[in-house]
């Protein structure tokens, strides 16, 4: 089958199951196909030649307004340019075929819309996908496209991927340029891939590397490729995250750390200090920055957005300013307390959501025989991680029959390598999947 | 001096709605009526998270995270 063959079947698919699932917001027909005869030309080459992808709807796509989930955005005039990580799954040889669904502003851990409509979970279509990058999720669940991009400032990667029963990759925070993208929260904003395979997500991964000087954040650092290392041998030093980690969650969602434990041979558990703490501060800070990007769109529009995030929003805009400092600080702290742990051990272990995909419009979850909120639970386990930037490989696990669950492997900084290489181990070894759901 | 040590209470619902009565026009924001429930609520979520940080004692050397590099 040519290249152009393969894309134009991926459309089709894509537009026969995608409006029960909600993924897509756009479809960028005519240059995938065209971007497909290059590749047939041998015009275009490299790792991921052919490989068809789709993008967030908060990454610019030359020609589209990027919408980062909200119905202000729909007037921004069409982006003029793709984002830099476009450009480079591009010049890889991957072709973007549309963009993605996502909670609004990106301030979301479930995956609904009001403007789009939810993301729906490809394993069950009443259920969420998680966010707030759900269409990333439900795209890649659904085998509508093997590679999505998304981005994850509290979980919105890992919670997704664990919901969706996919891979994802949050890399260190600083490693991928976030150009030409829409942002929620500067200092803990990521963005990275998900897909059906550790081999994808690590070449998606590598072909992103590279310095961009139109991201002021981006750390001085140089590519380090993953994919020659994924099935190295050699012992990797992992624990379990005790304590916080190990409360608050389904026996399911613990059981599914206890697999890839096993698996991977972890000899004992560590305990993030303050980790509840963390969490806090992250909410915060989240909280205030995401409130001071929408500060005048809040003052003059704020009965377009999604009361959900307006409400939060608006509360964000009148925190203090030494709430926030006292939580950067903390911060700083915290981060010395984590990094230490990394002396004793390679990679740590620690349940992605707290519980399984709930039901589209659930607000609720009983837990530990404790009915909690859903919304602010959903980010439990990813918020203390991120909040340091931590590198993180969330992988697909099933204690039992029915819907995924997540397990983190987190890493030191910069050593995505070693989180990848322990998904691997455990994909080979059976234990993490990400097997397409049934549509 | 170190922060203290010392328990610090989420304010109570008066306090932030004071708060929030006071701060929405200084920064120039309006909230429709049916808004202000959701709202508060929203504050005494993170004003409860802010405790929690607010109560943790730090060395005054311990700097900000974020860092600015020129």
């Amino acid at each position: 089958m040519s290249a152009r063959e393969a894309i134009a079947a991926t459309l089709s698919r894509i537009e026969a199951i995608d409006p029960g699932l909600g993924a897509f917001t756009a479809l960028t027909r005519e240059r995938a196909l065209a971007r497909a005869g290059a590749v047939d030309r041998g015009e275009v080459t490299g790792p991921l030649a052919g490989t068809p992808f789709a993008v967030k709807n908060l990454f610019d796509v030359a020609g589209l307004p990027t919408l980062a989930g909200s119905r202000i955005n729909r007037e921004r005039p069409p982006a003029t340019r793709d984002a830099f990580l476009i450009r480079q799954l591009e010049a890889a040889g991957a072709i973007l075929v549309g963009a993605l669904n996502m909670g609004e502003y990106a301030y979301d851990f479930t995956g609904e819309n009001i403007h789009d409509g939810p993301s729906r979970n490809p394993h069950d279509l009443t259920r969420m996908t998680g966010g707030s990058s759900g269409g990333s999720g439900a795209a890649a669940g659904a085998g509508l496209v093997p590679l999505t991009l998304g981005s994850d400032t509290n979980g919105s990667i890992r919670v997704p991927s664990a919901f969706c029963g996919v891979f994802g990759l949050k890399p260190t925070f600083g490693r991928l340029s976030r150009a030409g993208t829409f942002p929620f929260v500067a200092s803990f904003d990521h963005l990275g891939p998900m897909g059906l395979s550790v081999a994808g997500i690590a070449a998606a991964y590598d072909a992103m590397q590279g310095r961009d000087a139109d991201d002021h954040w981006q750390a001085d650092r140089p590519v380090e490729p993953t994919l020659p290392g994924l099935d190295a041998e050699g012992d990797l030093r992992v624990a379990v995250a005790g304590g916080y980690f190990a409360r608050n969650a389904a026996p399911e969602a613990l059981a599914a750390v206890r697999l890839a434990a096993e698996a991977l041979g972890a000899t004992g558990t560590v305990e993030l200090p303050e980790a509840a703490r963390a969490r806090a501060s992250a909410y915060v800070i989240s909280a205030a920055e995401g409130a001071a990007l929408h500060l005048d769109r809040l003052r003059t529009r704020a009965a377009e957005f999604d009361p959900a995030t307006r409400d939060r929003l608006i509360a964000g805009a009148m925190i203090p300013a030494i709430w926030v400092q006292k939580a950067q600080r903390f911060r700083r702290w915290y981060r010395e307390q984590v990094l230490a742990l990394f002396e004793e051990v390679d990679l740590i272990l620690a349940p992605s959501t707290p519980f399984r995909a709930p039901r589209l419009g659930q607000t609720t979850m009983i837990v530990d025989g404790r009915e909690i909120p859903l919304r602010p639970n959903i980010g439990l386990f990813t918020q203390p991680i991120s909040f340091i930037g931590l590198p993180v490989a969330a992988v697909p696990v099933r204690p039992e029959p029915g819907l995924p669950l997540g397990v983190q492997i987190i890493a030191a900084p910069w050593r995505e390598d070693l989180a990848l290489r322990a998904a691997r181990r455990l994909e080979r070894a059976g234990i993490a999947a990400a097997p397409v759901a049934a549509l | 001096m170190p922060d203290l040590p010392h328990p610090v209470a989420p304010p109570d619902e008066a306090v932030l709605r004071a708060h929030a009565a006071a701060v929405l026009p200084l920064l120039g924001l309006a909230a429709e009526p049916a808004w202000e429930a959701p709202i508060l609520q929203n504050l005494q979520v993170i004003a409860a998270a802010a405790a929690l940080v607010l109560d943790f004692p730090l060395d005054e050397t311990v700097e900000p995270a974020p860092r600015f590099e020129p």
